[in-house]
């Protein structure tokens, strides 16, 4: 009996002041918290200076928001002071803790400044949550830096929402590098020891798989070369793409809508889109092309092909940080093939100013959010937003950037103009700037005059630039969709036809590709597109388009 | 202590010479020894990779060399998780949550599987029936926002200590186990002898629950250092965010989403950092969880003798 | 059984007194404020939720977000995949951890014993992303480990097993077991521990090996913990996990893989704002199933095995 008199006492005290201790929590947690879920407007603390509150997206590069030399710039310059208010990291969980800070009836913060896609951002706007800007973006001497934007009408015009109005300050950075961004690169090395020249055909591209697969260019005497390869989600490594554009024009960032003469038309629907099914169901049946292009990420992709030697003979991927070092610069741009019917294409998507720097409905001073707002876009404070501290990260300096050489130097005599001295600030935890999620304004020339290479220096890794404008960029064509502008009951209305076609596209286009489904049933796979409700789909588009125009 | 020990294992398989076990137990020894050696390797496969992946270079991880140990070593991913310099508060803020919450957690849910664990009591169907209904349906995210504005717990501690306090998956595994550990006669015997049944709790309930105390402590403690979500929504003050906030936030840099950004080529470069990250992370992250076990396991191990309680 | 029949009835001084409520008061208080109140926002499944107007505020439209989600294209397939996925993760993963806790439970070595617990547990910490990244690491005809074995013994390429509609559901349960077996197993290790072992020594006195000493004495020990298992987790059986299914998906096993989880998440994905009212409504269907099953299966139970929730 003994034992169990011990147990008895052990257990049930220090139980019993656990079930103390949670009983006290419960008790006094209703009352004396104090509500900081609006830090707005208490901003008597530091001297008379205005209190702007901001909504910012955790970013754990950006070390502390309120202490930024970019935060110090902004609020020296305009005698305000910045409180911040920080939302998710994750793009959805952010739009998530903001839509219930609305729902719930919480004071909301002046400013939001957060991506936000353009039917959340009408949504909000048609709402009344977003005020529009359009008053203050047209007076001059309130938005003095906006109204220096030399394109400025076109910066305006890309951020009009469904109602004609514009309810926020833009990102506006053009960098031609990402306009066209789905590269294929090829293995120079084997080209040259099988004397092959760089394939511009699809007819040629066929002949020099086939050499790489059966030619054994890595000369290890077994036939373990890759033709073809690429990956399900890296950026811009799916081949299907590549491939299909020397077909017909298909762009997957706008679910392969093609535009002609202001009429929308589906492009896998085309007889031309199945003539470049039936070109990969070649190569794949020969061997040429890697279905495992299809299930594998980009990981798995970077294991097969950065082995001593080589592995593939043709990649698609949009940067060239996919190939290690073990390929020493071996793979070469490869320009868009041109296919039977003399189409050499590749997708557009033209630079278009992000939407930033929302001032919501409850901003105390929404003019003065505005000015700070509008204070961003000027041309020294948009290259902090990207390079940090003046003079220490970066220079403009003509004696500092004669140092350094220019993308475009050794092509068009086009000399550094910004040499960035802390190339290594972007991706690392910094307090400099914001990682560039704010207002800002560079031009196109400061993405072709930027530069952190020194000059004399190896260069570790080759730059594209200057042969990507001259083999992709004139390979744009003339007529896309630059954007859709949905309206939300417009969304809702396709929402389920859109996932399951979007889904079922691709699905066949694979199934097909790879022999699961034999193109045969090509009027079978047109049928079911339309019974998934295609041309509700279509005129929907076609509607979003043309109020886009 | 040593004594009951002794007595509780009184059969003690263990002690016993391997070959003077009948040959159909032996039999079954081998072959049940074969199964459990192959668990064990199969599942430390897993830890061992996310071990050796958190020892080696960025490079052989993002390119997937790394099959079983480090492939070149480096401390990278971990000298760039302690840079940050939120992680130890927000260790120091888990820790807290984690334990008021259990502790909070582990009294609740005792208390009310105790309480419908006795067949007797009126409407204990109907107790129990509303409390698993809310394991179903609940009001969504927008309601419970708004109550916890209303309560004023938004961006307090209380946020990650309070909406836990009853699983009602706990509290049921709980009553299952003391209703079938407990013996009826006990309860019987106790209540002759004029034992009430806060007294019977204390002394009859809770030392005979041991087993299933450590599993719930364990089960909520898991809970709670693994909670994000809440987090994430009910606080706004970096000063209060938990670790886990902190880790994924540096492991969201590893996807890039290419609609949302302007410029992927330069959010390319972030996510090649961040990909050794992600193994370091995950040490980072549960070293501190798994100690907890082997304290909580020496229950499970322990029998406790109930026919002697009765006595 | 004859002797819960005498507690059934127990007499006067057995009935449990007031006190017992008192302990069901704070657990009581807690569900109604904290699932209760905040459960009225389940009428936006039956709203065109506006985030102006409120809960009680927005349009009333009925059914129709069930109609929507009734009507699109996928239903059927999408209903399919996720039950049938959930049944064979159900019929796998639910007796195999029992079936382990047994056999550890009456393993001889306890050093042994200790360190197959605790490592087999440690699994479950690794997060959903890196355990997918390894298992198409493992399976990658080329490079992975198992395509190395595969080719090496067969002298054939691996078929490539994400590329496999039908494969998909065993990669999916089986990794499943791979992470959550030691796991899954605690609560029936912890039930074991409380057997009593007097049970054991009687039965060995007599003779008995131990293999019929796991059927006899320890399997029905843990019978009333694996049965409320057993019906929570049939209650569960409309919930598939997102983030795993999500991350093993591609273009080739989509047509098996899609449930219902990530085809709301796409859907919401394309609306943009998100749409609560919708993920509500689906989110109720799925609930109602649910809640359906488990009462059925609890009735079952209560039949059969005099074991059930209520």
């Amino acid at each position: 009996m003994r034992k169990q008199v011990q147990l008895r006492k052990k257990l049930p005290a220090s139980l019993l002041a656990f079930a103390m201790v949670g009983g006290l929590l419960a008790g006094c947690s209703g009352n004396n918290q104090p509500n900081t879920t609006t830090p707005a407007g208490e901003g008597e603390g530091t001297g008379a200076r205005p209190v702007i509150t901001v909504a910012v997206q955790a970013n754990p590069n950006v070390e502390d928001y309120k202490t930024n030399h970019y935060t110090k710039l902004v609020e020296e310059a305009m005698d305000v002071e910045l409180e911040f208010l920080e939302l998710p990291s994750q793009v959805e969980e952010a739009l998530t803790k903001l839509s219930l800070m609305v729902s719930s009836g919480a004071e909301l913060p002046d400013v939001i400044n957060i991506y936000l896609n353009e039917s959340t951002v009408y949504d909000y706007a048609s709402k009344g949550v977003f005020i529009p800007q359009d008053e203050y973006l047209n007076n001059p001497e309130l938005a003095a830096n906006f109204n220096n934007i030399p394109d400025k009408d076109f910066v305006y015009n890309a951020m009009k929402l469904p109602d004609g109005k514009v309810y926020a300050l833009p990102r506006y950075a053009p960098n031609e590098w990402n306009e066209g961004s789905n590269r294929a690169w090829i293995n120079g090395e084997w080209l040259e020891k099988l004397g092959l020249d760089v394939p511009q055909t699809t007819d040629e591209l066929y002949e020099t798989l086939k050499a790489f697969v059966e030619q054994d260019p890595n000369e290890n005497g077994r036939r373990d070369e890759v033709g073809l390869v690429g990956s399900l989600n890296g950026w811009s490594q799916n081949p299907r793409v590549y491939l299909m554009n020397a077909f017909i024009y298909a762009d997957p960032g706008k679910s392969y809508m093609n535009v002609k003469d202001g009429e929308v038309y589906p492009a896998f629907t085309q007889p031309e889109w199945k003539e470049g099914l039936e070109y990969m169901n070649k190569l794949v049946k020969e061997g040429l092309f890697s279905s495992q292009s299809f299930t594998q990420d980009e990981t798995q992709l970077k294991a097969l092909i950065n082995v001593p030697g080589g592995m593939a003979g043709m990649v698609t991927a949009g940067s060239y940080s996919t190939f290690g070092p073990e390929l020493d610069s071996k793979m070469t741009l490869l320009p868009p093939v041109t296919g039977p019917s003399g189409l050499a294409a590749t997708p557009y998507s033209p630079s278009l100013p992000t939407q930033l720097w929302f001032i919501t409905k409850d901003a105390k001073d929404p003019e003065l959010a505005f000015k700070v707002g509008d204070f961003m876009l000027d041309p020294e404070m948009s290259l902090a937003s990207r390079y940090g501290e003046k003079d220490v990260d970066w220079s403009d300096d003509p004696a500092v950037t004669a140092d350094y050489l220019g993308p475009f130097e050794e092509s068009q005599g086009l000399a550094a103009a910004v040499a960035e001295l802390n190339p290594s600030l972007w991706n690392n935890p910094q307090n400099k700037h914001w990682n560039d999620a704010n207002p800002a304004y560079r031009p196109l020339e400061i993405s072709r005059t930027a530069s952190n290479l020194k000059k004399g220096e190896d260069h570790t890794v080759p730059n594209w630039r200057p042969a990507y404008m001259e083999g992709y960029v004139p390979t744009f064509p003339e007529e896309v969709i630059v954007k859709l502008n949905y309206t939300p009951e417009e969304l809702r209305n396709i929402a389920n036809s859109k996932t399951a076609i979007d889904n079922y596209v691709n699905e066949s286009a694979v199934a097909f590709i790879t022999g699961n489904r034999p193109l045969t049933q090509w009027d079978d796979y047109l049928a079911e597109l339309n019974k998934m409700g295609l041309d509700q789909y279509l005129e929907v588009i076609q509607a979003a388009y043309e109020r886009s125009e | 202590m040593a004594k009951t020990q002794a007595q509780m294992g009184a059969y003690k398989e263990k002690k016993k010479k391997f070959s003077t076990h009948p040959a159909s137990d032996r039999a079954y020894y081998i072959i049940s020894g074969f199964c459990l050696t192959f668990v064990l390797i199969a599942v430390s496969y897993p830890l061992l990779y996310v071990l050796s992946a958190s020892f080696s270079s960025g490079n052989a991880v993002s390119s997937g060399q790394v099959l079983l140990w480090p492939v070149d070593f480096s401390l990278e991913g971990y000298e760039a998780v302690f840079k940050n310099k939120d992680i130890l508060r927000a260790y120091g803020n888990t820790f807290l949550y984690t334990i008021l919450g259990t502790a909070l957690n582990v009294c609740v849910v005792m208390t009310c599987a105790y309480g419908l664990s006795r067949p007797g009591l009126k409407g204990r169907g109907l107790f129990m029936m509303l409390f698993t209904f809310t394991m179903f349906f609940s009001g969504g995210l927008i309601p419970f926002y708004i109550l916890m504005k209303d309560l004023q717990l938004l961006n307090t501690m209380w946020a990650m200590v309070i909406p836990g306090a009853l699983s009602v998956y706990n509290m049921i595994i709980a009553r299952t186990f003391i209703q079938s550990s407990i013996p009826k006669e006990l309860v019987e015997a106790t209540s002759i002898d004029g034992c009430s049944d806060v007294r019977f709790f204390f002394s009859f309930v809770l030392p005979l629950s041991k087993a299933v105390i450590a599993v719930i402590t364990l089960f909520s403690a898991v809970g709670h250092w693994n909670a994000y979500f809440n987090a994430l929504m009910f606080l706004n003050d970096r000063s209060l965010y938990p670790l886990q906030i902190i880790l994924r936030e540096i492991l969201i840099m590893n996807q890039v989403d290419v609609s949302m950004i302007m410029d992927p080529e330069l959010q390319i470069a972030n996510a090649h950092a961040a990909a050794v990250l992600k193994y370091s992370l995950i040490v980072v992250a549960t070293i501190p969880i798994l100690c907890v076990y082997p304290f909580i396991q020496k229950y499970f191990v322990k029998g406790v003798m109930i026919g002697s309680l009765k006595g | 059984m004859r002797a819960n029949k005498t507690l059934n009835h127990p007499k006067r001084e057995f009935l449990p007194s007031w006190q017992l409520y008192l302990f069901l008061l704070p657990a009581t208080i807690y569900i109604i404020i904290f699932a209760y109140v905040p459960m009225a926002g389940v009428q936006i499944a039956f709203k065109n939720y506006n985030f102006n107007l409120g809960i009680w505020g927005s349009e009333w439209i009925g059914l129709e977000n069930f109609r929507r989600f009734f009507e699109s294209y996928q239903f059927e397939t999408i209903i399919w995949n996720t039950i049938s996925l959930s049944l064979y993760s159900l019929l796998i993963s639910f007796p195999l951890p029992i079936i382990f806790a047994l056999v550890l439970n009456s393993f001889t070595g306890l050093k042994f014993k200790k360190i197959v617990q605790s490592v087999s547990y440690m699994p479950h910490f690794i997060s959903t992303v890196v355990i997918v990244g390894m298992l198409v690491q493992i399976f990658n005809p080329r490079t992975g480990a198992f395509g190395a074995l595969y080719t090496f013994f067969t002298g054939d390429m691996l078929p490539d097993a994400f590329a496999n509609p039908g494969a998909f559901q065993h990669l999916y349960v089986w990794s499943g077991i791979w992470q959550g077996i030691g796991w899954s197993s605690i609560i029936y290790i912890a039930a074991l521990s409380s057997v009593d072992e007097h049970l054991h020594e009687a039965a060995q006195i007599d003779g008995a090996s131990r293999l019929q000493r796991v059927r006899h004495i320890d399997f029905p020990s843990i019978l009333p913990t694996a049965t409320i298992m057993l019906i929570l987790a049939v209650g569960n059986v409309m919930e598939v996990g997102f983030e795993k299914v999500f991350l093993m998906q591609n273009e080739l096993n989509i047509s098996r893989s899609e449930v219902i989880s990530t085809y709301v998440y796409k859907v919401g994905l394309t609306i943009g704002t998100g749409d609560f009212s919708f993920a509500t409504a689906i989110g109720l269907f799925n609930s109602v199933i649910n809640f359906a099953l488990l009462v059925m299966v609890n009735y079952a139970a209560r039949k059969f095995s005099n074991t059930s929730l209520w």
